[in-house]
C-alpha cells in the first residue's frame, strides 16, 4: 500500500489508554482541521491530526508521522518497550538506527517516520508536543540534506561556468538562475532552522526542554547543520561565480551586439562599393 | 535527436524539387509551386545545424572540434557544389552557383554566427534580403539571364557577381533562409520541453510575414516605377524579389513551427513506421537524393543529345511533353525511395556518410 495513505495498526499487548496518532505537517491550516501544535512562526508549519486532513491534501503532502502513546508507570517496562520498538520498525529495517531515550521515567523510541512514547498519562501530552517539535526540526533538516544531495551532479556540470561564460552557455542561464534560487531558498530555510537547532540548553531543565535537547544530541542535529552549512557554502560560491560571469557576459554581449550591427552595416557598404567598383572597372 | 517535422518538411521540399526539375529540364514547363521547395530546404539547413549543434554540445564535444567539423563540412559542400556543376551541368556551368555552394557557404557562416548573439543572424538575414535588389540593380542582373537561364563569363568580377547576387542561388538574399532557420530553431529548442516552446509565437511571425508579402504584392504595382523596377518587383523566384523571399520565409517559419508543435509533440516514441519512416529515410539521404535525381535525368539528356543531336544540351527543356516528365519524376522518387531504404537497411554508405567520414 502507498506509504502516503497507509495507516499502521495499533499493536496488541498494550495497556488500555494506548493511542496511535497520525500527524501531518502542513504550511496552511483549515478551521476544520485539528491542530496538534503550531510550530514557531519562522518554521511556518502546523502539525495537523491525520484524520482531519482531506484526501486531496494527503496526496500533495509527504507521508505522515505516526505517534504511539503508551501510558506506563515510572519503572522501565521491557515488554512494552519491545512492542513499541517492533512498532516503530515494522519491517525491521529503519532508514536510520532507532533511537531509544530513557529519562525521568519516560521512554522514547524514535525513527524518522514513527515515534513511540511511553510515559505516565499526566506527562504524555507535554512529551508528545516536545517530540513533535523536535521531529519537525529534524524533518526540515533531513529535507534540506536530501535536496542538496541531488544537486551535486549539477554542481559539477555548472562549475566551469563560474570561470568562463560564452555564447554556448547563454542557454544555460535559466537553469543557473533556477539553481541559484534553490540554493538561496535553502540558505533562508537553514537560517530559520538554525536558532532552534543551535539553541543552548535551557536552565532549569524541564521535561519538554530535555526531550528536545536529547533528541538533538542523539540525532546529531548540530553537527549535521554545521556540515550542511559548509556544503551550502560550496554551492553558493559556485553559483555566485556563475551569476557574476553570466551577468558580465550578458552586459558585454549587449555592447558587442551593437558593435556587430555597425560592422555588418560597414561590411554591407563595403560590398556595395566593391561591387560598384568592379562593375565600373569591368566596363 | 531526429524531429519528424524536419524530415516531413524536407521530404515535401525534395518531392517538389524532383518534380520541378524534371518538368523544367525535360519539358521546359514551369509549375506554380516551383518556388517553394528551395526555401523550405534551405531553411531546414539552419534548423538541422542547430539540432546537430545541440547534440554536439550535449555530448560535451569541445568547441574546436565543432568548429573544425563545421568548417570541413561547409568546404566539402562548397567544393561538391562546384564539382556537381562541372560533372552534371557540364564544365561551362561550373560557376552557375547552385544550391550546394549556397549551403556550403551557409554552414561556414553559421559556424561563425553560432558564437555571437542570435540577433546578429537576424540582422544579416534582413540585410541580405534588402541589399539583394540593389546589388542586382548595380550588376545588371538581366544581362546574365538573357536566355532564361544564368550565364556568365569566366572573369573574376562576373564569377563574384554570380556568387553574390546573380547566380541561381546567390548568397544575397538566399543566405537569409538558413540563417533564419538557425534563429527559429535556437528560439524553439532553447526549452527542452515542447510544451514550453514558443511555437505559436514563431508561427504567428511567419503568418505576419506572409500577410505583409500579400500586401506588398497587392500594393506593389501602385507604387512609383523606380520602386517597382528594383525593389517591389512582384512574386519572382529568378530574381528572388523581396516579396518572394519574405513570403516563402514566412511560410517556412510557419510550416516548421506548426509541424513541430503538432507532429513532434504527438510522436514521441521510435521506431517510426509507415509514410513517416519513408520521410525519415529521404531526409537522411537528402544530399544523395539531390545528386541522384539530377544524374538520372540530366546525364541521359546529355548523352542522348551528344549521340542524336548537334550538341549535348540540344534536348534540354524540350526532350518530351510535360506529363511524361511528371511520370518520370514520380518513377525517380519511387526508385530513389527504394534505393535509399535498401541502403539504410544494408548500411550502405551514401554521400552523407562520405561527408561524415571526411569531415567528422
Amino acid at each position: 500500500m502507498n506509504e502516503r495513505n497507509h495507516t499502521p495498526e495499533l499493536p496488541a499487548g498494550l495497556p488500555s489508554g494506548s493511542q496511535m496518532q497520525g500527524i501531518r505537517l502542513t504550511t496552511r491550516r483549515d478551521p476544520s482541521q485539528r491542530v496538534l501544535l503550531d510550530l514557531p512562526a519562522a518554521i511556518g508549519r502546523h502539525a495537523i491530526a491525520e484524520e482531519t486532513v482531506e484526501s486531496s491534501q494527503r496526496e500533495q503532502s509527504e507521508a505522515p508521522w505516526w505517534f504511539l502513546s503508551v501510558p506506563s508507570g515510572p519503572a522501565e517496562e521491557v515488554e512494552l518497550l519491545t512492542i513499541a520498538r517492533a512498532w516503530v520498525e515494522p519491517d525491521g529495517q529503519a532508514d536510520r538506527p532507532t533511537q531509544v531515550i530513557m529519562f525521568q521515567g519516560l521512554q522514547l523510541v524514535w525513527t524518522p517516520r514513527r515515534v513511540a512514547i511511553l510515559a505516565s498519562p499526566d506527562r504524555m501530552d507535554m512529551a508528545r508536543r516536545a517530540v513533535i517539535e523536535s521531529a519537525c526540526f529534524e524533518t526540515e533538516l533531513s529535507d534540506l540534506e536530501r535536496e542538496l544531495a541531488v544537486l551535486w551532479p549539477d554542481l559539477s556540470t555548472d562549475m566551469p561556468l563560474a570561470f568562463e561564460f560564452n555564447e554556448r552557455s547563454v542557454r544555460q542561464r535559466r537553469n543557473l538562475l533556477r539553481r541559484f534560487q534553490q540554493i538561496l531558498m535553502m540558505r533562508a530555510r537553514l537560517a530559520r532552522l538554525s536558532p532552534f537547532v543551535l539553541a543552548p540548553h535551557i536552565h532549569p531543565p524541564t521535561l519538554t526542554t530535555q526531550i528536545g535537547e536529547r533528541l538533538r544530541e542523539r540525532l546529531r542535529m548540530t553537527h549535521r547543520l554545521e556540515a550542511f552549512d559548509v556544503q551550502l557554502e560550496v554551492f553558493e560560491r559556485v553559483y555566485e561565480g556563475c551569476g557574476q560571469r553570466a551577468s558580465e557576459f550578458m552586459l558585454a554581449r549587449t555592447g558587442h551586439t551593437l558593435e556587430w550591427i555597425i560592422i555588418i552595416l560597414l561590411l554591407t557598404q563595403t560590398i556595395l562599393v566593391s561591387v560598384d567598383l568592379m562593375m565600373t572597372l569591368g566596363k | 535527436m531526429r524531429y519528424v517535422s524536419i524530415d516531413l518538411l524536407r521530404t515535401v521540399a525534395i518531392v517538389m524539387m524532383v518534380l520541378v526539375h524534371f518538368m523544367e529540364n525535360l519539358a521546359g514547363s514551369n509549375w506554380g509551386v516551383a518556388g517553394f521547395g528551395a526555401p523550405i530546404f534551405n531553411f531546414l539547413v539552419g534548423v538541422s545545424y542547430r539540432v546537430w549543434l545541440d547534440s554536439q554540445e550535449k555530448k560535451d564535444i569541445p568547441e574546436e572540434t565543432i568548429f573544425r567539423i563545421s568548417l570541413r563540412r561547409g568546404l566539402f559542400l562548397f567544393v561538391l557544389g562546384l564539382a556537381f556543376n562541372v560533372f552534371v551541368w557540364l564544365p561551362e556551368d561550373a560557376f552557375n552557383w547552385d544550391v550546394l555552394t549556397l549551403i556550403g557557404t551557409a554552414l561556414l557562416l553559421l559556424n561563425f554566427l553560432r558564437q555571437i548573439p542570435t540577433v546578429i543572424s537576424i540582422v544579416i538575414s534582413l540585410t541580405a534580403m534588402v541589399i539583394g535588389p540593389f546589388l542586382r540593380e548595380i550588376t545588371d542582373y538581366p544581362a546574365y539571364w538573357t536566355n532564361g537561364y544564368f550565364e556568365c563569363d569566366w572573369t573574376f568580377s562576373e564569377i563574384v557577381m554570380g556568387y553574390l547576387s546573380n547566380g541561381y542561388f546567390p548568397i544575397f538574399p538566399w543566405i537569409a533562409y538558413p540563417l533564419m532557420g538557425f534563429v527559429i530553431a535556437s528560439v524553439l529548442f532553447e526549452e527542452e520541453s515542447t510544451e514550453h516552446q514558443p511555437t505559436a509565437t514563431t508561427a504567428l511571425i511567419g503568418i505576419i510575414m506572409m500577410l505583409v508579402t500579400l500586401l506588398a504584392v497587392i500594393i506593389g504595382p501602385q507604387t512609383p516605377m523606380s520602386i517597382t523596377k528594383s525593389v517591389l518587383r512582384g512574386w519572382t523566384m529568378f530574381p528572388p524579389s523581396i516579396e518572394y523571399v519574405m513570403g516563402t520565409l514566412g511560410m517556412a517559419i510557419m510550416a516548421f513551427s506548426l509541424c513541430h508543435r503538432w507532429i513532434d509533440r504527438a510522436i514521441t516514441k521510435e521506431p517510426i513506421s509507415g509514410l513517416l519512416s519513408i520521410c525519415t529515410t529521404l531526409s537522411k539521404y537528402s544530399l544523395s537524393m539531390y545528386l541522384f535525381h539530377h544524374v538520372v535525368h540530366i546525364w541521359p539528356l546529355w548523352i542522348y543529345g551528344a549521340i542524336y543531336g548537334t550538341e549535348p544540351t540540344q534536348f534540354w527543356r524540350n526532350a518530351m511533353p510535360m506529363w511524361p516528365a511528371i511520370g518520370l519524376a514520380v518513377l525517380c522518387l519511387v526508385l530513389g525511395c527504394a534505393l535509399f531504404r535498401w541502403m539504410e537497411r544494408t548500411k550502405r554508405p551514401g554521400l552523407e556518410s562520405l561527408m561524415r567520414y571526411l569531415c567528422g
